[in-house]
Protein backbone atom coordinates (compact mmCIF):
# COMPACT_ATOMS: atom_id res chain seq x y z
CA UNK A 1 0.00 0.00 0.00
CA UNK A 2 2.56 2.67 1.35
CA UNK A 3 4.42 1.64 -2.09
CA UNK A 4 1.38 2.39 -4.11
CA UNK A 5 1.18 5.84 -2.48
CA UNK A 6 4.72 6.81 -3.06
CA UNK A 7 4.61 6.01 -6.53
CA UNK A 8 1.24 8.48 -7.03
CA UNK A 9 2.93 11.09 -4.98
CA UNK A 10 6.12 10.63 -7.58
CA UNK A 11 3.96 10.84 -10.40
CA UNK A 12 1.93 13.78 -9.16
CA UNK A 13 5.18 15.68 -8.56
CA UNK A 14 6.51 15.06 -11.96
CA UNK A 15 3.11 15.74 -13.26
CA UNK A 16 2.73 19.20 -11.62
CA UNK A 17 6.50 20.31 -10.99
CA UNK A 18 6.40 23.71 -11.34
CA UNK A 19 8.68 24.44 -15.05
CA UNK A 20 10.03 27.76 -15.82
CA UNK A 21 7.39 30.00 -18.17
CA UNK A 22 10.31 31.55 -20.20
CA UNK A 23 10.13 27.64 -21.66
CA UNK A 24 6.23 28.32 -22.70
CA UNK A 25 6.75 31.49 -24.46
CA UNK A 26 9.46 30.64 -26.89
CA UNK A 27 7.40 27.71 -27.63
CA UNK A 28 4.25 29.40 -27.95
CA UNK A 29 5.85 31.60 -30.74
CA UNK A 30 7.71 28.51 -32.00
CA UNK A 31 4.26 26.49 -32.49
CA UNK A 32 1.69 29.15 -33.58
CA UNK A 33 4.49 30.38 -36.07
CA UNK A 34 4.39 26.76 -37.62
CA UNK A 35 0.74 26.60 -37.48
CA UNK A 36 1.16 29.73 -39.73
CA UNK A 37 3.51 28.16 -41.93
CA UNK A 38 2.19 24.49 -42.30
CA UNK A 39 -1.26 26.32 -43.22
CA UNK A 40 -0.17 28.78 -45.83
CA UNK A 41 3.17 27.20 -47.02
CA UNK A 42 4.30 24.01 -46.06
CA UNK A 43 0.72 22.25 -46.37
CA UNK A 44 -0.90 24.65 -48.66
CA UNK A 45 -2.39 21.49 -50.63
CA UNK A 46 -5.01 21.13 -47.74
CA UNK A 47 -6.82 24.28 -49.16
CA UNK A 48 -7.28 22.60 -52.48
CA UNK A 49 -9.57 19.83 -50.81
CA UNK A 50 -11.80 22.75 -50.86
CA UNK A 51 -12.27 21.93 -55.01
CA UNK A 52 -12.44 18.83 -54.13
CA UNK A 53 -15.62 16.74 -55.19
CA UNK A 54 -17.82 16.10 -52.24
CA UNK A 55 -18.40 12.52 -53.40
CA UNK A 56 -14.60 12.04 -52.65
CA UNK A 57 -15.00 13.13 -49.13
CA UNK A 58 -14.96 10.43 -46.11
CA UNK A 59 -15.71 12.07 -43.12
CA UNK A 60 -13.71 11.11 -40.21
CA UNK A 61 -15.81 10.16 -37.11
CA UNK A 62 -15.45 13.17 -35.33
CA UNK A 63 -16.80 14.91 -38.49
CA UNK A 64 -19.77 12.60 -38.76
CA UNK A 65 -20.31 13.06 -34.87
CA UNK A 66 -20.16 16.97 -34.85
CA UNK A 67 -22.11 17.28 -38.25
CA UNK A 68 -19.14 19.44 -39.60
CA UNK A 69 -19.98 20.09 -43.07
CA UNK A 70 -18.15 19.34 -46.59
CA UNK A 71 -14.97 21.10 -47.27
CA UNK A 72 -15.80 23.97 -50.21
CA UNK A 73 -13.70 26.24 -51.44
CA UNK A 74 -15.53 29.06 -49.39
CA UNK A 75 -15.55 27.48 -46.13
CA UNK A 76 -11.94 26.15 -46.34
CA UNK A 77 -10.66 30.04 -47.21
CA UNK A 78 -12.63 31.01 -43.96
CA UNK A 79 -11.18 28.46 -41.56
CA UNK A 80 -7.80 29.29 -42.89
CA UNK A 81 -7.98 32.90 -42.59
CA UNK A 82 -9.54 33.03 -38.79
CA UNK A 83 -6.19 30.23 -37.79
CA UNK A 84 -3.77 32.42 -39.56
CA UNK A 85 -4.97 35.46 -37.47
CA UNK A 86 -5.50 33.69 -34.11
CA UNK A 87 -1.99 31.92 -34.62
CA UNK A 88 -0.46 35.04 -35.42
CA UNK A 89 -2.50 36.49 -32.04
CA UNK A 90 -1.23 33.83 -30.11
CA UNK A 91 2.39 33.60 -31.38
CA UNK A 92 2.71 37.41 -29.78
CA UNK A 93 1.73 35.06 -26.61
CA UNK A 94 -1.15 37.91 -26.07
CA UNK A 95 -4.91 36.38 -25.01
CA UNK A 96 -3.25 32.76 -24.76
CA UNK A 97 -6.73 31.19 -23.61
CA UNK A 98 -8.67 32.88 -25.94
CA UNK A 99 -6.40 32.84 -28.98
CA UNK A 100 -5.08 29.25 -28.48
CA UNK A 101 -8.07 28.16 -28.11
CA UNK A 102 -9.15 29.15 -31.37
CA UNK A 103 -6.03 27.74 -32.56
CA UNK A 104 -6.81 24.74 -31.69
CA UNK A 105 -10.03 24.02 -32.31
CA UNK A 106 -9.54 25.88 -36.05
CA UNK A 107 -6.50 23.66 -36.35
CA UNK A 108 -8.11 20.25 -35.74
CA UNK A 109 -11.04 21.12 -37.99
CA UNK A 110 -7.92 21.97 -40.76
CA UNK A 111 -6.37 18.54 -40.07
CA UNK A 112 -9.94 16.94 -40.62
CA UNK A 113 -10.24 18.53 -44.40
CA UNK A 114 -6.57 17.66 -44.73
CA UNK A 115 -7.44 13.84 -43.91
CA UNK A 116 -11.15 13.21 -44.49
CA UNK A 117 -9.92 12.12 -48.32
CA UNK A 118 -8.17 8.52 -47.90
CA UNK A 119 -4.81 9.80 -45.98
CA UNK A 120 -4.36 10.25 -42.22
CA UNK A 121 -1.30 11.60 -41.07
CA UNK A 122 0.06 10.44 -37.88
CA UNK A 123 2.87 13.54 -36.87
CA UNK A 124 -0.07 15.78 -35.91
CA UNK A 125 -0.62 14.10 -32.57
CA UNK A 126 1.84 16.04 -30.28
CA UNK A 127 1.41 19.13 -31.81
CA UNK A 128 -2.45 19.03 -31.14
CA UNK A 129 -2.20 17.76 -27.71
CA UNK A 130 0.74 20.92 -27.40
CA UNK A 131 -2.29 23.72 -29.04
CA UNK A 132 -4.66 22.08 -26.33
CA UNK A 133 -2.97 22.38 -23.11
CA UNK A 134 -0.73 25.72 -24.38
CA UNK A 135 -3.76 28.12 -23.69
CA UNK A 136 -4.11 26.67 -19.66
CA UNK A 137 -0.29 28.07 -19.18
CA UNK A 138 -1.24 31.79 -18.79
CA UNK A 139 0.72 34.63 -19.48
CA UNK A 140 4.44 33.90 -20.21
CA UNK A 141 7.33 36.17 -21.56
CA UNK A 142 10.69 35.39 -23.30
CA UNK A 143 13.44 34.72 -20.81
CA UNK A 144 11.10 34.47 -17.95
CA UNK A 145 12.96 31.63 -15.87
CA UNK A 146 10.42 31.86 -13.21
CA UNK A 147 8.54 28.86 -12.66
CA UNK A 148 4.96 27.86 -12.61
CA UNK A 149 3.24 24.05 -11.73
CA UNK A 150 0.50 25.42 -14.81
CA UNK A 151 3.98 25.92 -17.26
CA UNK A 152 4.74 22.71 -15.84
CA UNK A 153 2.02 20.58 -16.48
CA UNK A 154 1.03 22.10 -20.35
CA UNK A 155 4.99 21.20 -20.71
CA UNK A 156 4.68 17.29 -19.30
CA UNK A 157 1.80 17.03 -21.77
CA UNK A 158 3.69 18.32 -24.33
CA UNK A 159 6.62 15.61 -23.54
CA UNK A 160 4.04 12.49 -22.39
CA UNK A 161 2.50 13.50 -26.84
CA UNK A 162 6.11 13.61 -28.39
CA UNK A 163 7.05 9.87 -26.52
CA UNK A 164 3.68 8.51 -27.12
CA UNK A 165 4.35 9.33 -30.80
CA UNK A 166 7.27 7.08 -30.70
CA UNK A 167 6.43 4.57 -28.46
CA UNK A 168 3.32 3.53 -29.72
CA UNK A 169 4.71 3.54 -33.27
CA UNK A 170 6.55 0.35 -31.76
CA UNK A 171 3.24 -1.01 -30.92
CA UNK A 172 1.50 -0.07 -34.13
CA UNK A 173 4.55 -1.80 -36.02
CA UNK A 174 4.13 -5.10 -33.92
CA UNK A 175 -0.04 -4.61 -34.37
CA UNK A 176 0.13 -4.13 -38.60
CA UNK A 177 3.25 -5.63 -39.25
CA UNK A 178 4.36 -7.75 -36.32
CA UNK A 179 8.04 -8.84 -35.52
CA UNK A 180 9.31 -9.40 -39.16
CA UNK A 181 8.93 -5.75 -39.12
CA UNK A 182 12.40 -5.50 -38.69
CA UNK A 183 13.72 -7.12 -41.38
CA UNK A 184 11.02 -6.46 -43.49
CA UNK A 185 11.48 -4.32 -46.88
CA UNK A 186 9.17 -1.81 -45.63
CA UNK A 187 12.46 0.81 -45.51
CA UNK A 188 13.25 0.10 -49.35
CA UNK A 189 9.76 0.37 -50.29
CA UNK A 190 9.28 4.18 -48.94
CA UNK A 191 12.87 4.72 -51.34
CA UNK A 192 11.95 3.11 -53.92
CA UNK A 193 8.16 4.82 -53.95
CA UNK A 194 10.04 8.20 -52.44
CA UNK A 195 13.86 8.35 -52.50
CA UNK A 196 16.42 11.22 -52.69
CA UNK A 197 19.97 11.79 -54.27
CA UNK A 198 20.99 10.13 -50.50
CA UNK A 199 19.10 7.41 -50.12
CA UNK A 200 18.83 6.14 -53.89
CA UNK A 201 21.91 4.45 -54.47
CA UNK A 202 21.72 2.26 -51.55
CA UNK A 203 19.05 0.59 -53.34
CA UNK A 204 20.82 -2.07 -53.95
CA UNK A 205 22.25 -2.69 -50.85
CA UNK A 206 19.07 -3.41 -48.83
CA UNK A 207 20.89 -4.76 -45.41
CA UNK A 208 21.31 -0.57 -45.22
CA UNK A 209 17.79 -0.34 -44.95
CA UNK A 210 16.97 -3.34 -42.48
CA UNK A 211 19.46 -1.83 -40.17
CA UNK A 212 17.66 1.30 -40.35
CA UNK A 213 14.66 -0.23 -39.18
CA UNK A 214 16.82 -2.13 -36.43
CA UNK A 215 18.44 1.30 -35.36
CA UNK A 216 14.59 2.70 -35.46
CA UNK A 217 13.00 0.03 -33.88
CA UNK A 218 15.53 0.30 -31.06
CA UNK A 219 15.06 4.20 -31.00
CA UNK A 220 11.20 4.11 -30.52
CA UNK A 221 11.27 1.14 -27.86
CA UNK A 222 13.83 3.17 -26.10
CA UNK A 223 12.05 6.91 -26.61
CA UNK A 224 10.39 6.82 -22.55
CA UNK A 225 14.05 7.63 -21.90
CA UNK A 226 13.47 11.03 -23.04
CA UNK A 227 11.00 11.95 -20.27
CA UNK A 228 14.50 11.58 -17.78
CA UNK A 229 15.91 14.43 -16.44
CA UNK A 230 18.31 16.48 -17.41
CA UNK A 231 21.16 15.64 -19.82
CA UNK A 232 19.96 11.67 -20.67
CA UNK A 233 16.44 13.37 -21.33
CA UNK A 234 18.01 16.11 -23.65
CA UNK A 235 20.20 13.96 -24.76
CA UNK A 236 17.73 11.02 -26.20
CA UNK A 237 15.59 14.15 -27.73
CA UNK A 238 18.98 15.46 -30.06
CA UNK A 239 18.89 11.58 -31.31
CA UNK A 240 15.33 12.03 -32.05
CA UNK A 241 16.19 15.32 -33.83
CA UNK A 242 19.04 13.39 -35.55
CA UNK A 243 16.32 10.31 -36.47
CA UNK A 244 14.24 13.20 -38.13
CA UNK A 245 16.96 14.79 -40.22
CA UNK A 246 18.33 11.28 -41.55
CA UNK A 247 14.21 10.45 -42.68
CA UNK A 248 14.47 13.96 -44.09
CA UNK A 249 17.54 12.66 -46.26
CA UNK A 250 16.53 9.46 -46.76
CA UNK A 251 13.27 9.97 -48.20
CA UNK A 252 11.99 13.78 -48.34
CA UNK A 253 9.95 13.57 -45.23
CA UNK A 254 10.75 15.30 -42.08
CA UNK A 255 7.74 15.43 -39.30
CA UNK A 256 7.89 18.92 -38.67
CA UNK A 257 4.58 19.15 -36.09
CA UNK A 258 6.59 16.60 -33.71
CA UNK A 259 10.09 18.39 -34.19
CA UNK A 260 8.25 21.37 -32.77
CA UNK A 261 7.12 20.11 -30.35
CA UNK A 262 10.31 18.37 -29.25
CA UNK A 263 11.52 21.78 -27.75
CA UNK A 264 9.19 21.46 -24.76
CA UNK A 265 12.90 19.31 -23.89
CA UNK A 266 15.02 22.22 -23.94
CA UNK A 267 15.71 25.04 -21.90
CA UNK A 268 14.52 27.29 -23.98
CA UNK A 269 14.04 29.82 -20.99
CA UNK A 270 17.52 30.83 -21.65
CA UNK A 271 16.73 32.59 -25.08
CA UNK A 272 15.48 35.77 -25.12
CA UNK A 273 14.18 38.29 -27.77
CA UNK A 274 16.39 40.88 -29.16
CA UNK A 275 16.59 44.04 -27.46
CA UNK A 276 14.12 45.92 -30.05
CA UNK A 277 11.93 43.16 -30.01
CA UNK A 278 11.24 42.91 -26.16
CA UNK A 279 7.83 44.37 -26.06
CA UNK A 280 6.27 41.84 -28.19
CA UNK A 281 6.52 39.36 -24.98
CA UNK A 282 3.85 40.00 -22.92
CA UNK A 283 4.76 40.42 -18.99
CA UNK A 284 2.66 38.33 -16.65
CA UNK A 285 0.62 39.91 -14.65
CA UNK A 286 0.43 39.74 -10.80
CA UNK A 287 -2.31 38.10 -10.40
CA UNK A 288 -1.32 35.25 -12.55
CA UNK A 289 1.70 35.10 -10.65
CA UNK A 290 1.82 31.93 -8.24
CA UNK A 291 2.34 32.39 -4.59
CA UNK A 292 6.18 31.71 -4.40
CA UNK A 293 5.75 28.55 -1.87
CA UNK A 294 4.68 26.44 -5.19
CA UNK A 295 6.69 27.72 -7.52
CA UNK A 296 9.38 26.64 -5.30
CA UNK A 297 8.19 23.72 -4.48
CA UNK A 298 9.15 20.38 -6.69
CA UNK A 299 11.40 21.81 -9.56
CA UNK A 300 12.21 20.12 -13.33
CA UNK A 301 14.80 21.14 -15.56
CA UNK B 1 -1.81 25.16 -7.77
CA UNK B 2 -5.78 24.58 -6.19
CA UNK B 3 -6.97 21.42 -5.78
CA UNK B 4 -9.60 21.61 -8.40
CA UNK B 5 -7.03 23.21 -10.80
CA UNK B 6 -4.62 20.04 -9.86
CA UNK B 7 -8.05 17.81 -10.51
CA UNK B 8 -8.67 18.72 -14.16
CA UNK B 9 -5.40 18.85 -14.86
CA UNK B 10 -5.16 14.96 -13.56
CA UNK B 11 -8.43 13.88 -15.27
CA UNK B 12 -7.17 15.21 -18.34
CA UNK B 13 -3.98 13.76 -18.13
CA UNK B 14 -6.07 10.83 -17.34
CA UNK B 15 -7.72 10.97 -20.65
CA UNK B 16 -4.60 11.76 -22.74
CA UNK B 17 -3.20 8.47 -21.51
CA UNK B 18 -5.96 6.75 -22.28
CA UNK B 19 -6.76 8.23 -25.57
CA UNK B 20 -3.14 7.24 -26.46
CA UNK B 21 -3.35 3.31 -25.06
CA UNK B 22 -7.16 2.45 -27.20
CA UNK B 23 -5.88 4.23 -30.15
CA UNK B 24 -2.90 2.47 -30.68
CA UNK B 25 -4.58 -0.80 -29.82
CA UNK B 26 -8.02 -0.32 -30.40
CA UNK B 27 -8.57 2.26 -32.54
CA UNK B 28 -8.45 2.91 -36.60
CA UNK B 29 -7.69 6.06 -38.84
CA UNK B 30 -11.32 7.04 -38.66
CA UNK B 31 -10.94 8.12 -34.94
CA UNK B 32 -8.24 10.59 -35.53
CA UNK B 33 -6.94 12.43 -33.76
CA UNK B 34 -7.05 9.55 -32.07
CA UNK B 35 -5.80 6.47 -33.40
CA UNK B 36 -2.61 4.00 -34.16
CA UNK B 37 0.98 5.56 -35.72
CA UNK B 38 0.76 3.15 -38.14
CA UNK B 39 2.79 4.83 -40.99
CA UNK B 40 5.45 2.43 -42.47
CA UNK B 41 3.98 0.01 -39.65
CA UNK B 42 2.92 -2.61 -42.25
CA UNK B 43 6.00 -5.27 -43.33
CA UNK B 44 6.70 -5.52 -46.73
CA UNK B 45 8.18 -9.19 -47.69
CA UNK B 46 11.64 -9.11 -48.78
CA UNK B 47 10.37 -10.92 -52.07
CA UNK B 48 7.00 -9.16 -52.66
CA UNK B 49 6.29 -6.42 -54.74
CA UNK B 50 5.78 -2.86 -54.44
CA UNK B 51 3.34 -0.65 -56.47
CA UNK B 52 2.84 2.80 -57.27
CA UNK B 53 -0.31 4.26 -58.57
CA UNK B 54 0.05 7.13 -60.81
CA UNK B 55 -2.71 8.60 -63.53
CA UNK B 56 -2.83 9.27 -67.51
CA UNK B 57 -5.15 10.98 -69.66
CA UNK B 58 -5.54 11.50 -72.73
CA UNK B 59 -7.86 14.10 -75.22
CA UNK B 60 -9.57 12.71 -78.52
CA UNK B 61 -7.42 9.97 -79.68
CA UNK B 62 -4.02 11.83 -78.87
CA UNK B 63 -1.54 10.33 -76.56
CA UNK B 64 -1.51 9.50 -72.97
CA UNK B 65 0.07 11.75 -70.77
CA UNK B 66 0.46 11.80 -67.58
CA UNK B 67 -1.90 13.94 -65.02
CA UNK B 68 -0.39 14.95 -61.65
CA UNK B 69 -2.61 13.86 -58.75
CA UNK B 70 -1.87 17.32 -57.19
CA UNK B 71 -3.91 18.56 -60.61
CA UNK B 72 -7.22 17.05 -58.77
CA UNK B 73 -6.28 18.79 -55.62
CA UNK B 74 -5.26 15.30 -54.02
CA UNK B 75 -2.04 13.27 -53.06
CA UNK B 76 -0.96 9.79 -54.52
CA UNK B 77 -1.66 8.61 -50.75
CA UNK B 78 -5.09 9.79 -50.94
CA UNK B 79 -5.81 7.62 -53.80
CA UNK B 80 -4.32 4.52 -52.37
CA UNK B 81 -6.29 5.24 -49.40
CA UNK B 82 -9.57 5.35 -51.37
CA UNK B 83 -9.09 2.17 -52.97
CA UNK B 84 -7.52 0.32 -50.41
CA UNK B 85 -8.36 1.45 -47.29
CA UNK B 86 -11.86 3.06 -47.99
CA UNK B 87 -12.44 0.23 -50.60
CA UNK B 88 -13.51 2.47 -53.06
CA UNK B 89 -14.44 0.30 -56.36
CA UNK B 90 -11.88 1.68 -59.02
CA UNK B 91 -14.45 2.25 -61.32
CA UNK B 92 -16.73 4.21 -59.39
CA UNK B 93 -13.75 6.47 -58.43
CA UNK B 94 -12.04 6.91 -61.80
CA UNK B 95 -14.94 9.06 -63.13
CA UNK B 96 -14.93 11.25 -59.31
CA UNK B 97 -10.93 11.81 -60.30
CA UNK B 98 -12.20 13.19 -63.90
CA UNK B 99 -15.13 15.45 -61.86
CA UNK B 100 -11.84 16.74 -59.68
CA UNK B 101 -9.56 17.02 -62.56
CA UNK B 102 -12.49 19.19 -63.98
CA UNK B 103 -13.30 21.67 -60.77
CA UNK B 104 -9.79 22.16 -59.50
CA UNK B 105 -8.93 23.60 -62.79
CA UNK B 106 -12.23 24.61 -64.95
CA UNK B 107 -10.07 26.25 -67.20
CA UNK B 108 -8.23 23.32 -68.08
CA UNK B 109 -8.91 21.16 -70.82
CA UNK B 110 -10.73 18.50 -69.58
CA UNK B 111 -9.57 14.38 -70.67
CA UNK B 112 -11.91 12.66 -72.52
CA UNK B 113 -10.65 9.42 -70.98
CA UNK B 114 -8.44 8.31 -67.87
CA UNK B 115 -6.43 5.62 -66.85
CA UNK B 116 -5.28 4.44 -63.77
CA UNK B 117 -1.55 2.56 -63.92
CA UNK B 118 0.98 1.02 -61.46
CA UNK B 119 4.40 0.99 -61.52
CA UNK B 120 5.56 -2.06 -59.75
CA UNK B 121 9.28 -3.22 -58.57
CA UNK B 122 9.65 -7.12 -58.05
CA UNK B 123 11.82 -7.75 -55.00
CA UNK B 124 14.25 -10.44 -54.65
CA UNK B 125 15.96 -11.33 -51.42
CA UNK B 126 15.06 -6.92 -50.52
CA UNK B 127 16.36 -5.46 -53.27
CA UNK B 128 14.52 -4.54 -57.03
CA UNK B 129 15.48 -6.74 -59.32
CA UNK B 130 12.64 -5.70 -62.09
CA UNK B 131 10.08 -3.02 -63.04
CA UNK B 132 6.59 -3.59 -64.60
CA UNK B 133 3.84 -1.14 -65.64
CA UNK B 134 0.31 -2.19 -65.87
CA UNK B 135 -3.17 -0.90 -66.27
CA UNK B 136 -5.50 -1.13 -63.27
CA UNK B 137 -8.53 0.67 -64.82
CA UNK B 138 -9.62 3.15 -67.29
CA UNK B 139 -12.58 5.62 -67.63
CA UNK B 140 -13.95 7.20 -70.84
CA UNK B 141 -16.32 10.16 -70.83
CA UNK B 142 -19.45 8.77 -72.41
Amino acid sequence: MDEIVNIAGATRAWLFAAMPRGRIAVLRTAIYLFVVLDVVYMRAWVADHGTVPASLWHPLMFERVLYLPVPTPGFVTVVKVMLVVAALAAASGRWPRFAGTAVFLLYLEWQFIAFSYGKVDHDRFALLVALAVLPTAGLARWGDKERSQAAGWALRLIMIAVVAVYFMSVIAKIRYGGLDWVSSATAMRAVLRRGTMFSDPFRNLPWVFVFFQYVTFAFELGSPLMLARGRIGRTYALIALGFHTMNLFAIGIMFWPQVVCLGAFFRLERLHLPAGLAWLSPRARPAEVEPARLSRGVRAG
Amino acid sequence: MNGLRALWRGLATAGLLAAIVWGSLGATDDTFPIGPFHQYARADPPNGRISVPYLQGRTGSGPWKPILFADLGLRRAEIEGQLGLLQVPVNRLLPRLANAYATFDPGAEAPDALRLMYKTYLLQGGRAIDIETSERARWTRS
